[in-house]
């Protein structure tokens, strides 16, 4: 390992080349943004700690008895998939050893994505939005409100390590396993808002930020998952999620590898703090382009608008979803071939499926599975650009021209639901295609993983027809709301077992009764009754949009 | 068209506990350009979002263009054009692209016209309106609006943010709408601005209409200042109704008088030998105040 931190004399540079006045003020817009985030970090922070405690309390229950134990790691050591996603299992017997390999990684990557973009809303946003003149105009240094981003994103990150290592420790768990693996995720995620301090200086939009810092969240995860899917692979240990897994908690810890996150992290945000305190204010190190006189003769209405407004959005998601499709679908292949000569392996998978079935069919409807909750965030994401419109006052620019309310809300409503809908295509697509390539049928096994995909389809418009319908009748609820009910989803759909909630509660969420064709068969019934639904949801947004004052 | 553009009778509007609108007319015949004026908060914003059917309104009656703004809006809308007053584009889209989508959106604008107004406004199309300033950003909308061939044009606080020279050209597009017979509603806190080009305003305060009329009629309804120097010392002037600020030194007075007692004020004067008099009407500035102050004290 040699690509640690610079040597601390670079640090000192920074720090003495960046004014001292350009720090000034910090403390207070620290406690600012705490105030404006009171809610928002305690929950993220003390509910990530819960979920993880939750899973830890499980185990005893599903697996009581050390042989329950052993048969797990046998299963578990044979399935190259949850290897290559989770990291390697360390110590199977140890509960400990269990929660820090089922949801360590999962932990890194909601806070990861929570950090950045915290990071990003107290700096490029209130920064695009105008916000930063009213302060910068104060008695405040130009590094000042990143410095301040960075630290709240540093507060967020340290309760959560200080009740997550307390609640671990209670539980029984050993105290120095339990700090180290509260320390790891925390300064895993950490690296991630100093990577959002850069992304915040390159990128002008606040939306422009977010989708760097993402995009360099899922690349790391990816990169992490390929090195654990070879054998010796150099690439564990080339990322925070990779330090993270490979800290050892509860099983030897190796605690150089927290120092070398907080060190990493440290030097992204003073890179970015350097950035922040010489540049202009609004400016972006992505160069301003100039751009066309006049507009393409198909954009007429809302929905073409939103179609060239969204176009680059979807874009990205669609190759990251092709890239994500790839990936899975090289698996697949190795993941069959190592199971098949498992018997207990194939036991447990084939309870899972309710009745025998083929192992490659049945990889395959989990990695689709994946792919519905993917293409519900991005029509979220979409579906809410809505009340941005709204509450930024284009919505009110596009109602005084002759086009619909209804028109305004099937703009961004059509690339949201269309373009969850190409996500599962592409997918379902790549995925079928990469592993298609292996037993010589790419153009067969192509169409069959895209029909696998899109069976999510009318789960995935439900749920994002509840932020349209919120957008006519509860538009201040919109984003909350909708967010919460993909958050239920992927709990009821991903944790559902570990957590040893009730059939019902699992049963609530849209995606718990699409068919899982082709492992199991296929039923319309479901997807009929899902798409009717959905439909049923838009219309209560339709109606509401005719009805109510905009803006509201 | 031979009724009122636009015609809005005991018009009422709450948020919550707040009475935005309060029981308010407004009446803007065909040719008309009409001023909308009034303090912060006095309900001029809410009245053009009920009247471009993005607010419904609690209770009265409105009809735009012979239409109900509500009910009618998308068939009313290619007939008129509006600014609003929080303007507000795409970032990732040039004004060049804006001004096109936004005149499609509203049923084809005439493209001489609109060069005309882009060299008029100095705008460079080919930015990116995240570039733009916040006076070009609503140069953008201005002409986005101005370019609309249609009968009546509504404006919210319009030359925001622009400089005086932009201003002016605001102002030469009104006069020249003007003189085209087309209708014109503008809401402004600019005086100077509503005196050169309206013709008749109306001012709002807390959500009802105070005062409507001509500039010229408004000017008749307030005090003038009066300074008159008098040989022989005056008696009986407080007997004279309606005077205001009086103050008397033996020889000079200076007072306010409302118009209707002009005349005894004068017949005073000349009893008492004027020997010089001065007379001056309100200023704009004088004569809006004094419907704001109102407005404080009615609160
Ligand atoms: N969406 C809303 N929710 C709550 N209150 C509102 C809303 N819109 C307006 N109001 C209130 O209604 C009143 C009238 O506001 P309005 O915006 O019409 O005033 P205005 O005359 O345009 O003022 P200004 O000159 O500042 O633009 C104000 O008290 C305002 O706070
Ligand atoms: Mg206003």
């Amino acid at each position: 390992m040699t690509t640690t931190a610079p040597p601390a004399t670079h640090v000192d540079i920074v720090l003495s080349r960046a004014p001292r006045s350009a720090f000034a003020g910090t403390g207070g817009l620290l406690r600012l943004a705490l105030r404006r985030d009171r809610i928002r970090i305690p929950a993220w922070s003390v509910g990530s700690a819960v979920l993880l405690v939750a899973v830890a309390s499980s185990w005893d229950r599903l697996y009581p008895t050390e042989a329950d134990r052993l048969g797990l790691a046998q299963s578990l050591a044979g399935d190259p998939t949850l290897r290559s996603i989770l990291g390697p299992i360390f110590d199977p017997l140890s509960t400990g050893g269990l929660t820090a390999w089922r949801a360590g990684t999962s932990t890194v990557l909601v806070l990861a994505l929570v950090v950045s973009f915290l990071v990003v809303r107290h700096s490029r946003a209130d920064e695009a939005e105008g916000r930063m003149e009213l302060v910068l105009g104060g008695a405040v240094g130009r590094a000042a409100p990143l410095a301040a981003a960075v630290l709240s994103a540093a507060v967020l990150l340290a309760s959560f390590a200080v009740v997550a290592a307390v609640l671990l420790a209670a539980l029984g768990l050993g105290v120095a396993g339990s700090v180290a693996l509260a320390c790891t995720i925390a300064a895993a995620a950490l690296v991630f808002a100093g990577v959002a301090s850069l992304t915040a200086q390159i990128a002008r939009t606040s939306r422009g930020a977010n989708g760097l810092a993402g995009l360099v969240v899922g690349l790391a995860f990816v990169v992490t998952a390929y090195g654990n899917s070879q054998d010796g692979s150099p690439l564990v240990w080339a990322t925070p999620f990779g330090w993270m897994q490979q800290t050892r908690a509860y099983a030897g810890e190796r605690w150089w590898l927290i120092a070398l996150s907080v060190v990493v992290a440290a030097a992204l945000a003073l890179a970015g703090l350097h950035v922040a305190a010489r540049r202009d204010l609004g400016d972006g190190l992505v160069a301003q382009r100039r751009g066309r006189r006049s507009a393409p003769s198909w954009i007429s209405g809302p929905v073409s608008l939103a179609w060239r407004l969204d176009r680059t959005y979807l874009l990205v998601w669609l190759v990251a979803v092709a890239a994500l499709g790839a990936l899975e679908g090289s698996m697949l292949t190795t993941s069959v071939q190592l199971v098949e000569s498992n018997p207990d392996m194939i036991a447990i998978l084939e309870k899972i499926a309710g009745g025998p079935a083929d192992l490659h069919d049945l990889f395959l409807v989990t990695m689709t599975g994946l792919f519905g909750l993917i293409a519900a965030g991005l029509g979220i994401s979409t579906a809410l650009r809505l009340r941005a419109e709204e509450e930024d006052g284009r919505a009110e620019l596009v109602l005084s021209t002759a086009r619909s309310r209804v028109q305004w809300l099937l703009g961004h409503g059509s690339t949201a639901l269309v373009g969850a809908t190409l996500l599962l295509v592409v997918g379902g697509l790549s995925l079928g295609a990469v592993f298609g390539a292996s037993d010589g049928d790419v153009a067969g096994q192509a169409w069959r993983a895209m029909l696998a995909s899109l069976l999510m389809a009318p789960a995935v418009w439900l749920v994002v027809a509840i932020p349209l319908a919120l957008v006519g009748v509860l538009p201040r609820w919109a984003a909350a709301v909708a967010w919460l009910v993909l958050v239920w989803c992927v709990l009821a759909g991903y944790f559902g077992q570990v957590l040893g909630l009730p059939d019902w509660l699992k049963q609530s969420s849209p995606f718990g009764h699409v068919p899982l064709w082709p492992a199991q068969p296929m039923s319309w019934t479901p997807l009929v009754v899902l798409a009717l639904l959905a439909s049923a949801v838009l219309a209560v947004g339709i109606a509401g949009v005719r009805r109510r004052d905009l803006p509201r | 068209m031979t009724g009122p553009v636009i015609d809005v009778r005991d018009l009422r509007k709450s948020f919550g506990s707040t009475h935005a609108l309060d029981g308010l007319d407004l009446v803007v015949q065909p040719g008309e350009v009409h001023g909308f004026l009034g303090p912060n908060g006095a309900g001029k914003t809410t009245t053009l979002r009920i009247l471009m059917g993005l607010l419904r309104a609690d209770a009265g009656s409105v009809s735009l263009l012979g239409g109900d703004p509500w009910r009618d809006a998308v068939a009313l809308h290619s007939r008129l054009s509006y600014v609003p007053g929080d303007v507000s584009l795409w970032p990732s889209l040039t004004g060049g692209e804006t001004l096109d989508i936004l005149g499609r959106m509203r049923g084809g604008d005439d493209d001489a016209r609109r060069e005309r107004l882009v060299d008029a406004f100095a705008l460079d199309p080919g930015v990116k309106v995240s570039a733009y300033s916040k006076g070009n950003r609503q140069k953008v909308a201005l002409i986005a609006a101005l370019a609309a061939d249609v009968e009546l044009y509504v404006f919210d606080e319009p030359t925001d943010g622009l400089d005086p020279l932009m201003s002016e050209v605001f102002r030469t597009e009104v006069a020249a709408l003007h003189r085209a017979g087309r209708t014109v509603l503008l809401s402004s806190h600019v005086l100077a601005e509503v005196d050169a080009v309206c013709d008749r305003i109306s001012i709002v305060r807390a959500g009802r209409i105070v005062e409507s009329g001509s500039l010229a009629e408004l000017r008749h309804l307030q005090r003038m200042t009066i300074v008159a120097v008098t040989g022989h010392e005056l008696h009986g002037i407080e007997d004279v109704p309606g005077l205001a600020d009086v103050s008397y030194d033996g020889t000079t007075l200076r007072c306010a008088v409302e118009p209707a007692h002009l005349d005894e004020l004068l017949s005073h004067l000349a009893a008492a030998g004027v020997v010089s008099l001065e007379s001056r009407p309100p200023t704009l500035e004088e004569m809006f105040l004094r419907y704001y102050e109102q407005a404080d004290g009615a609160r």
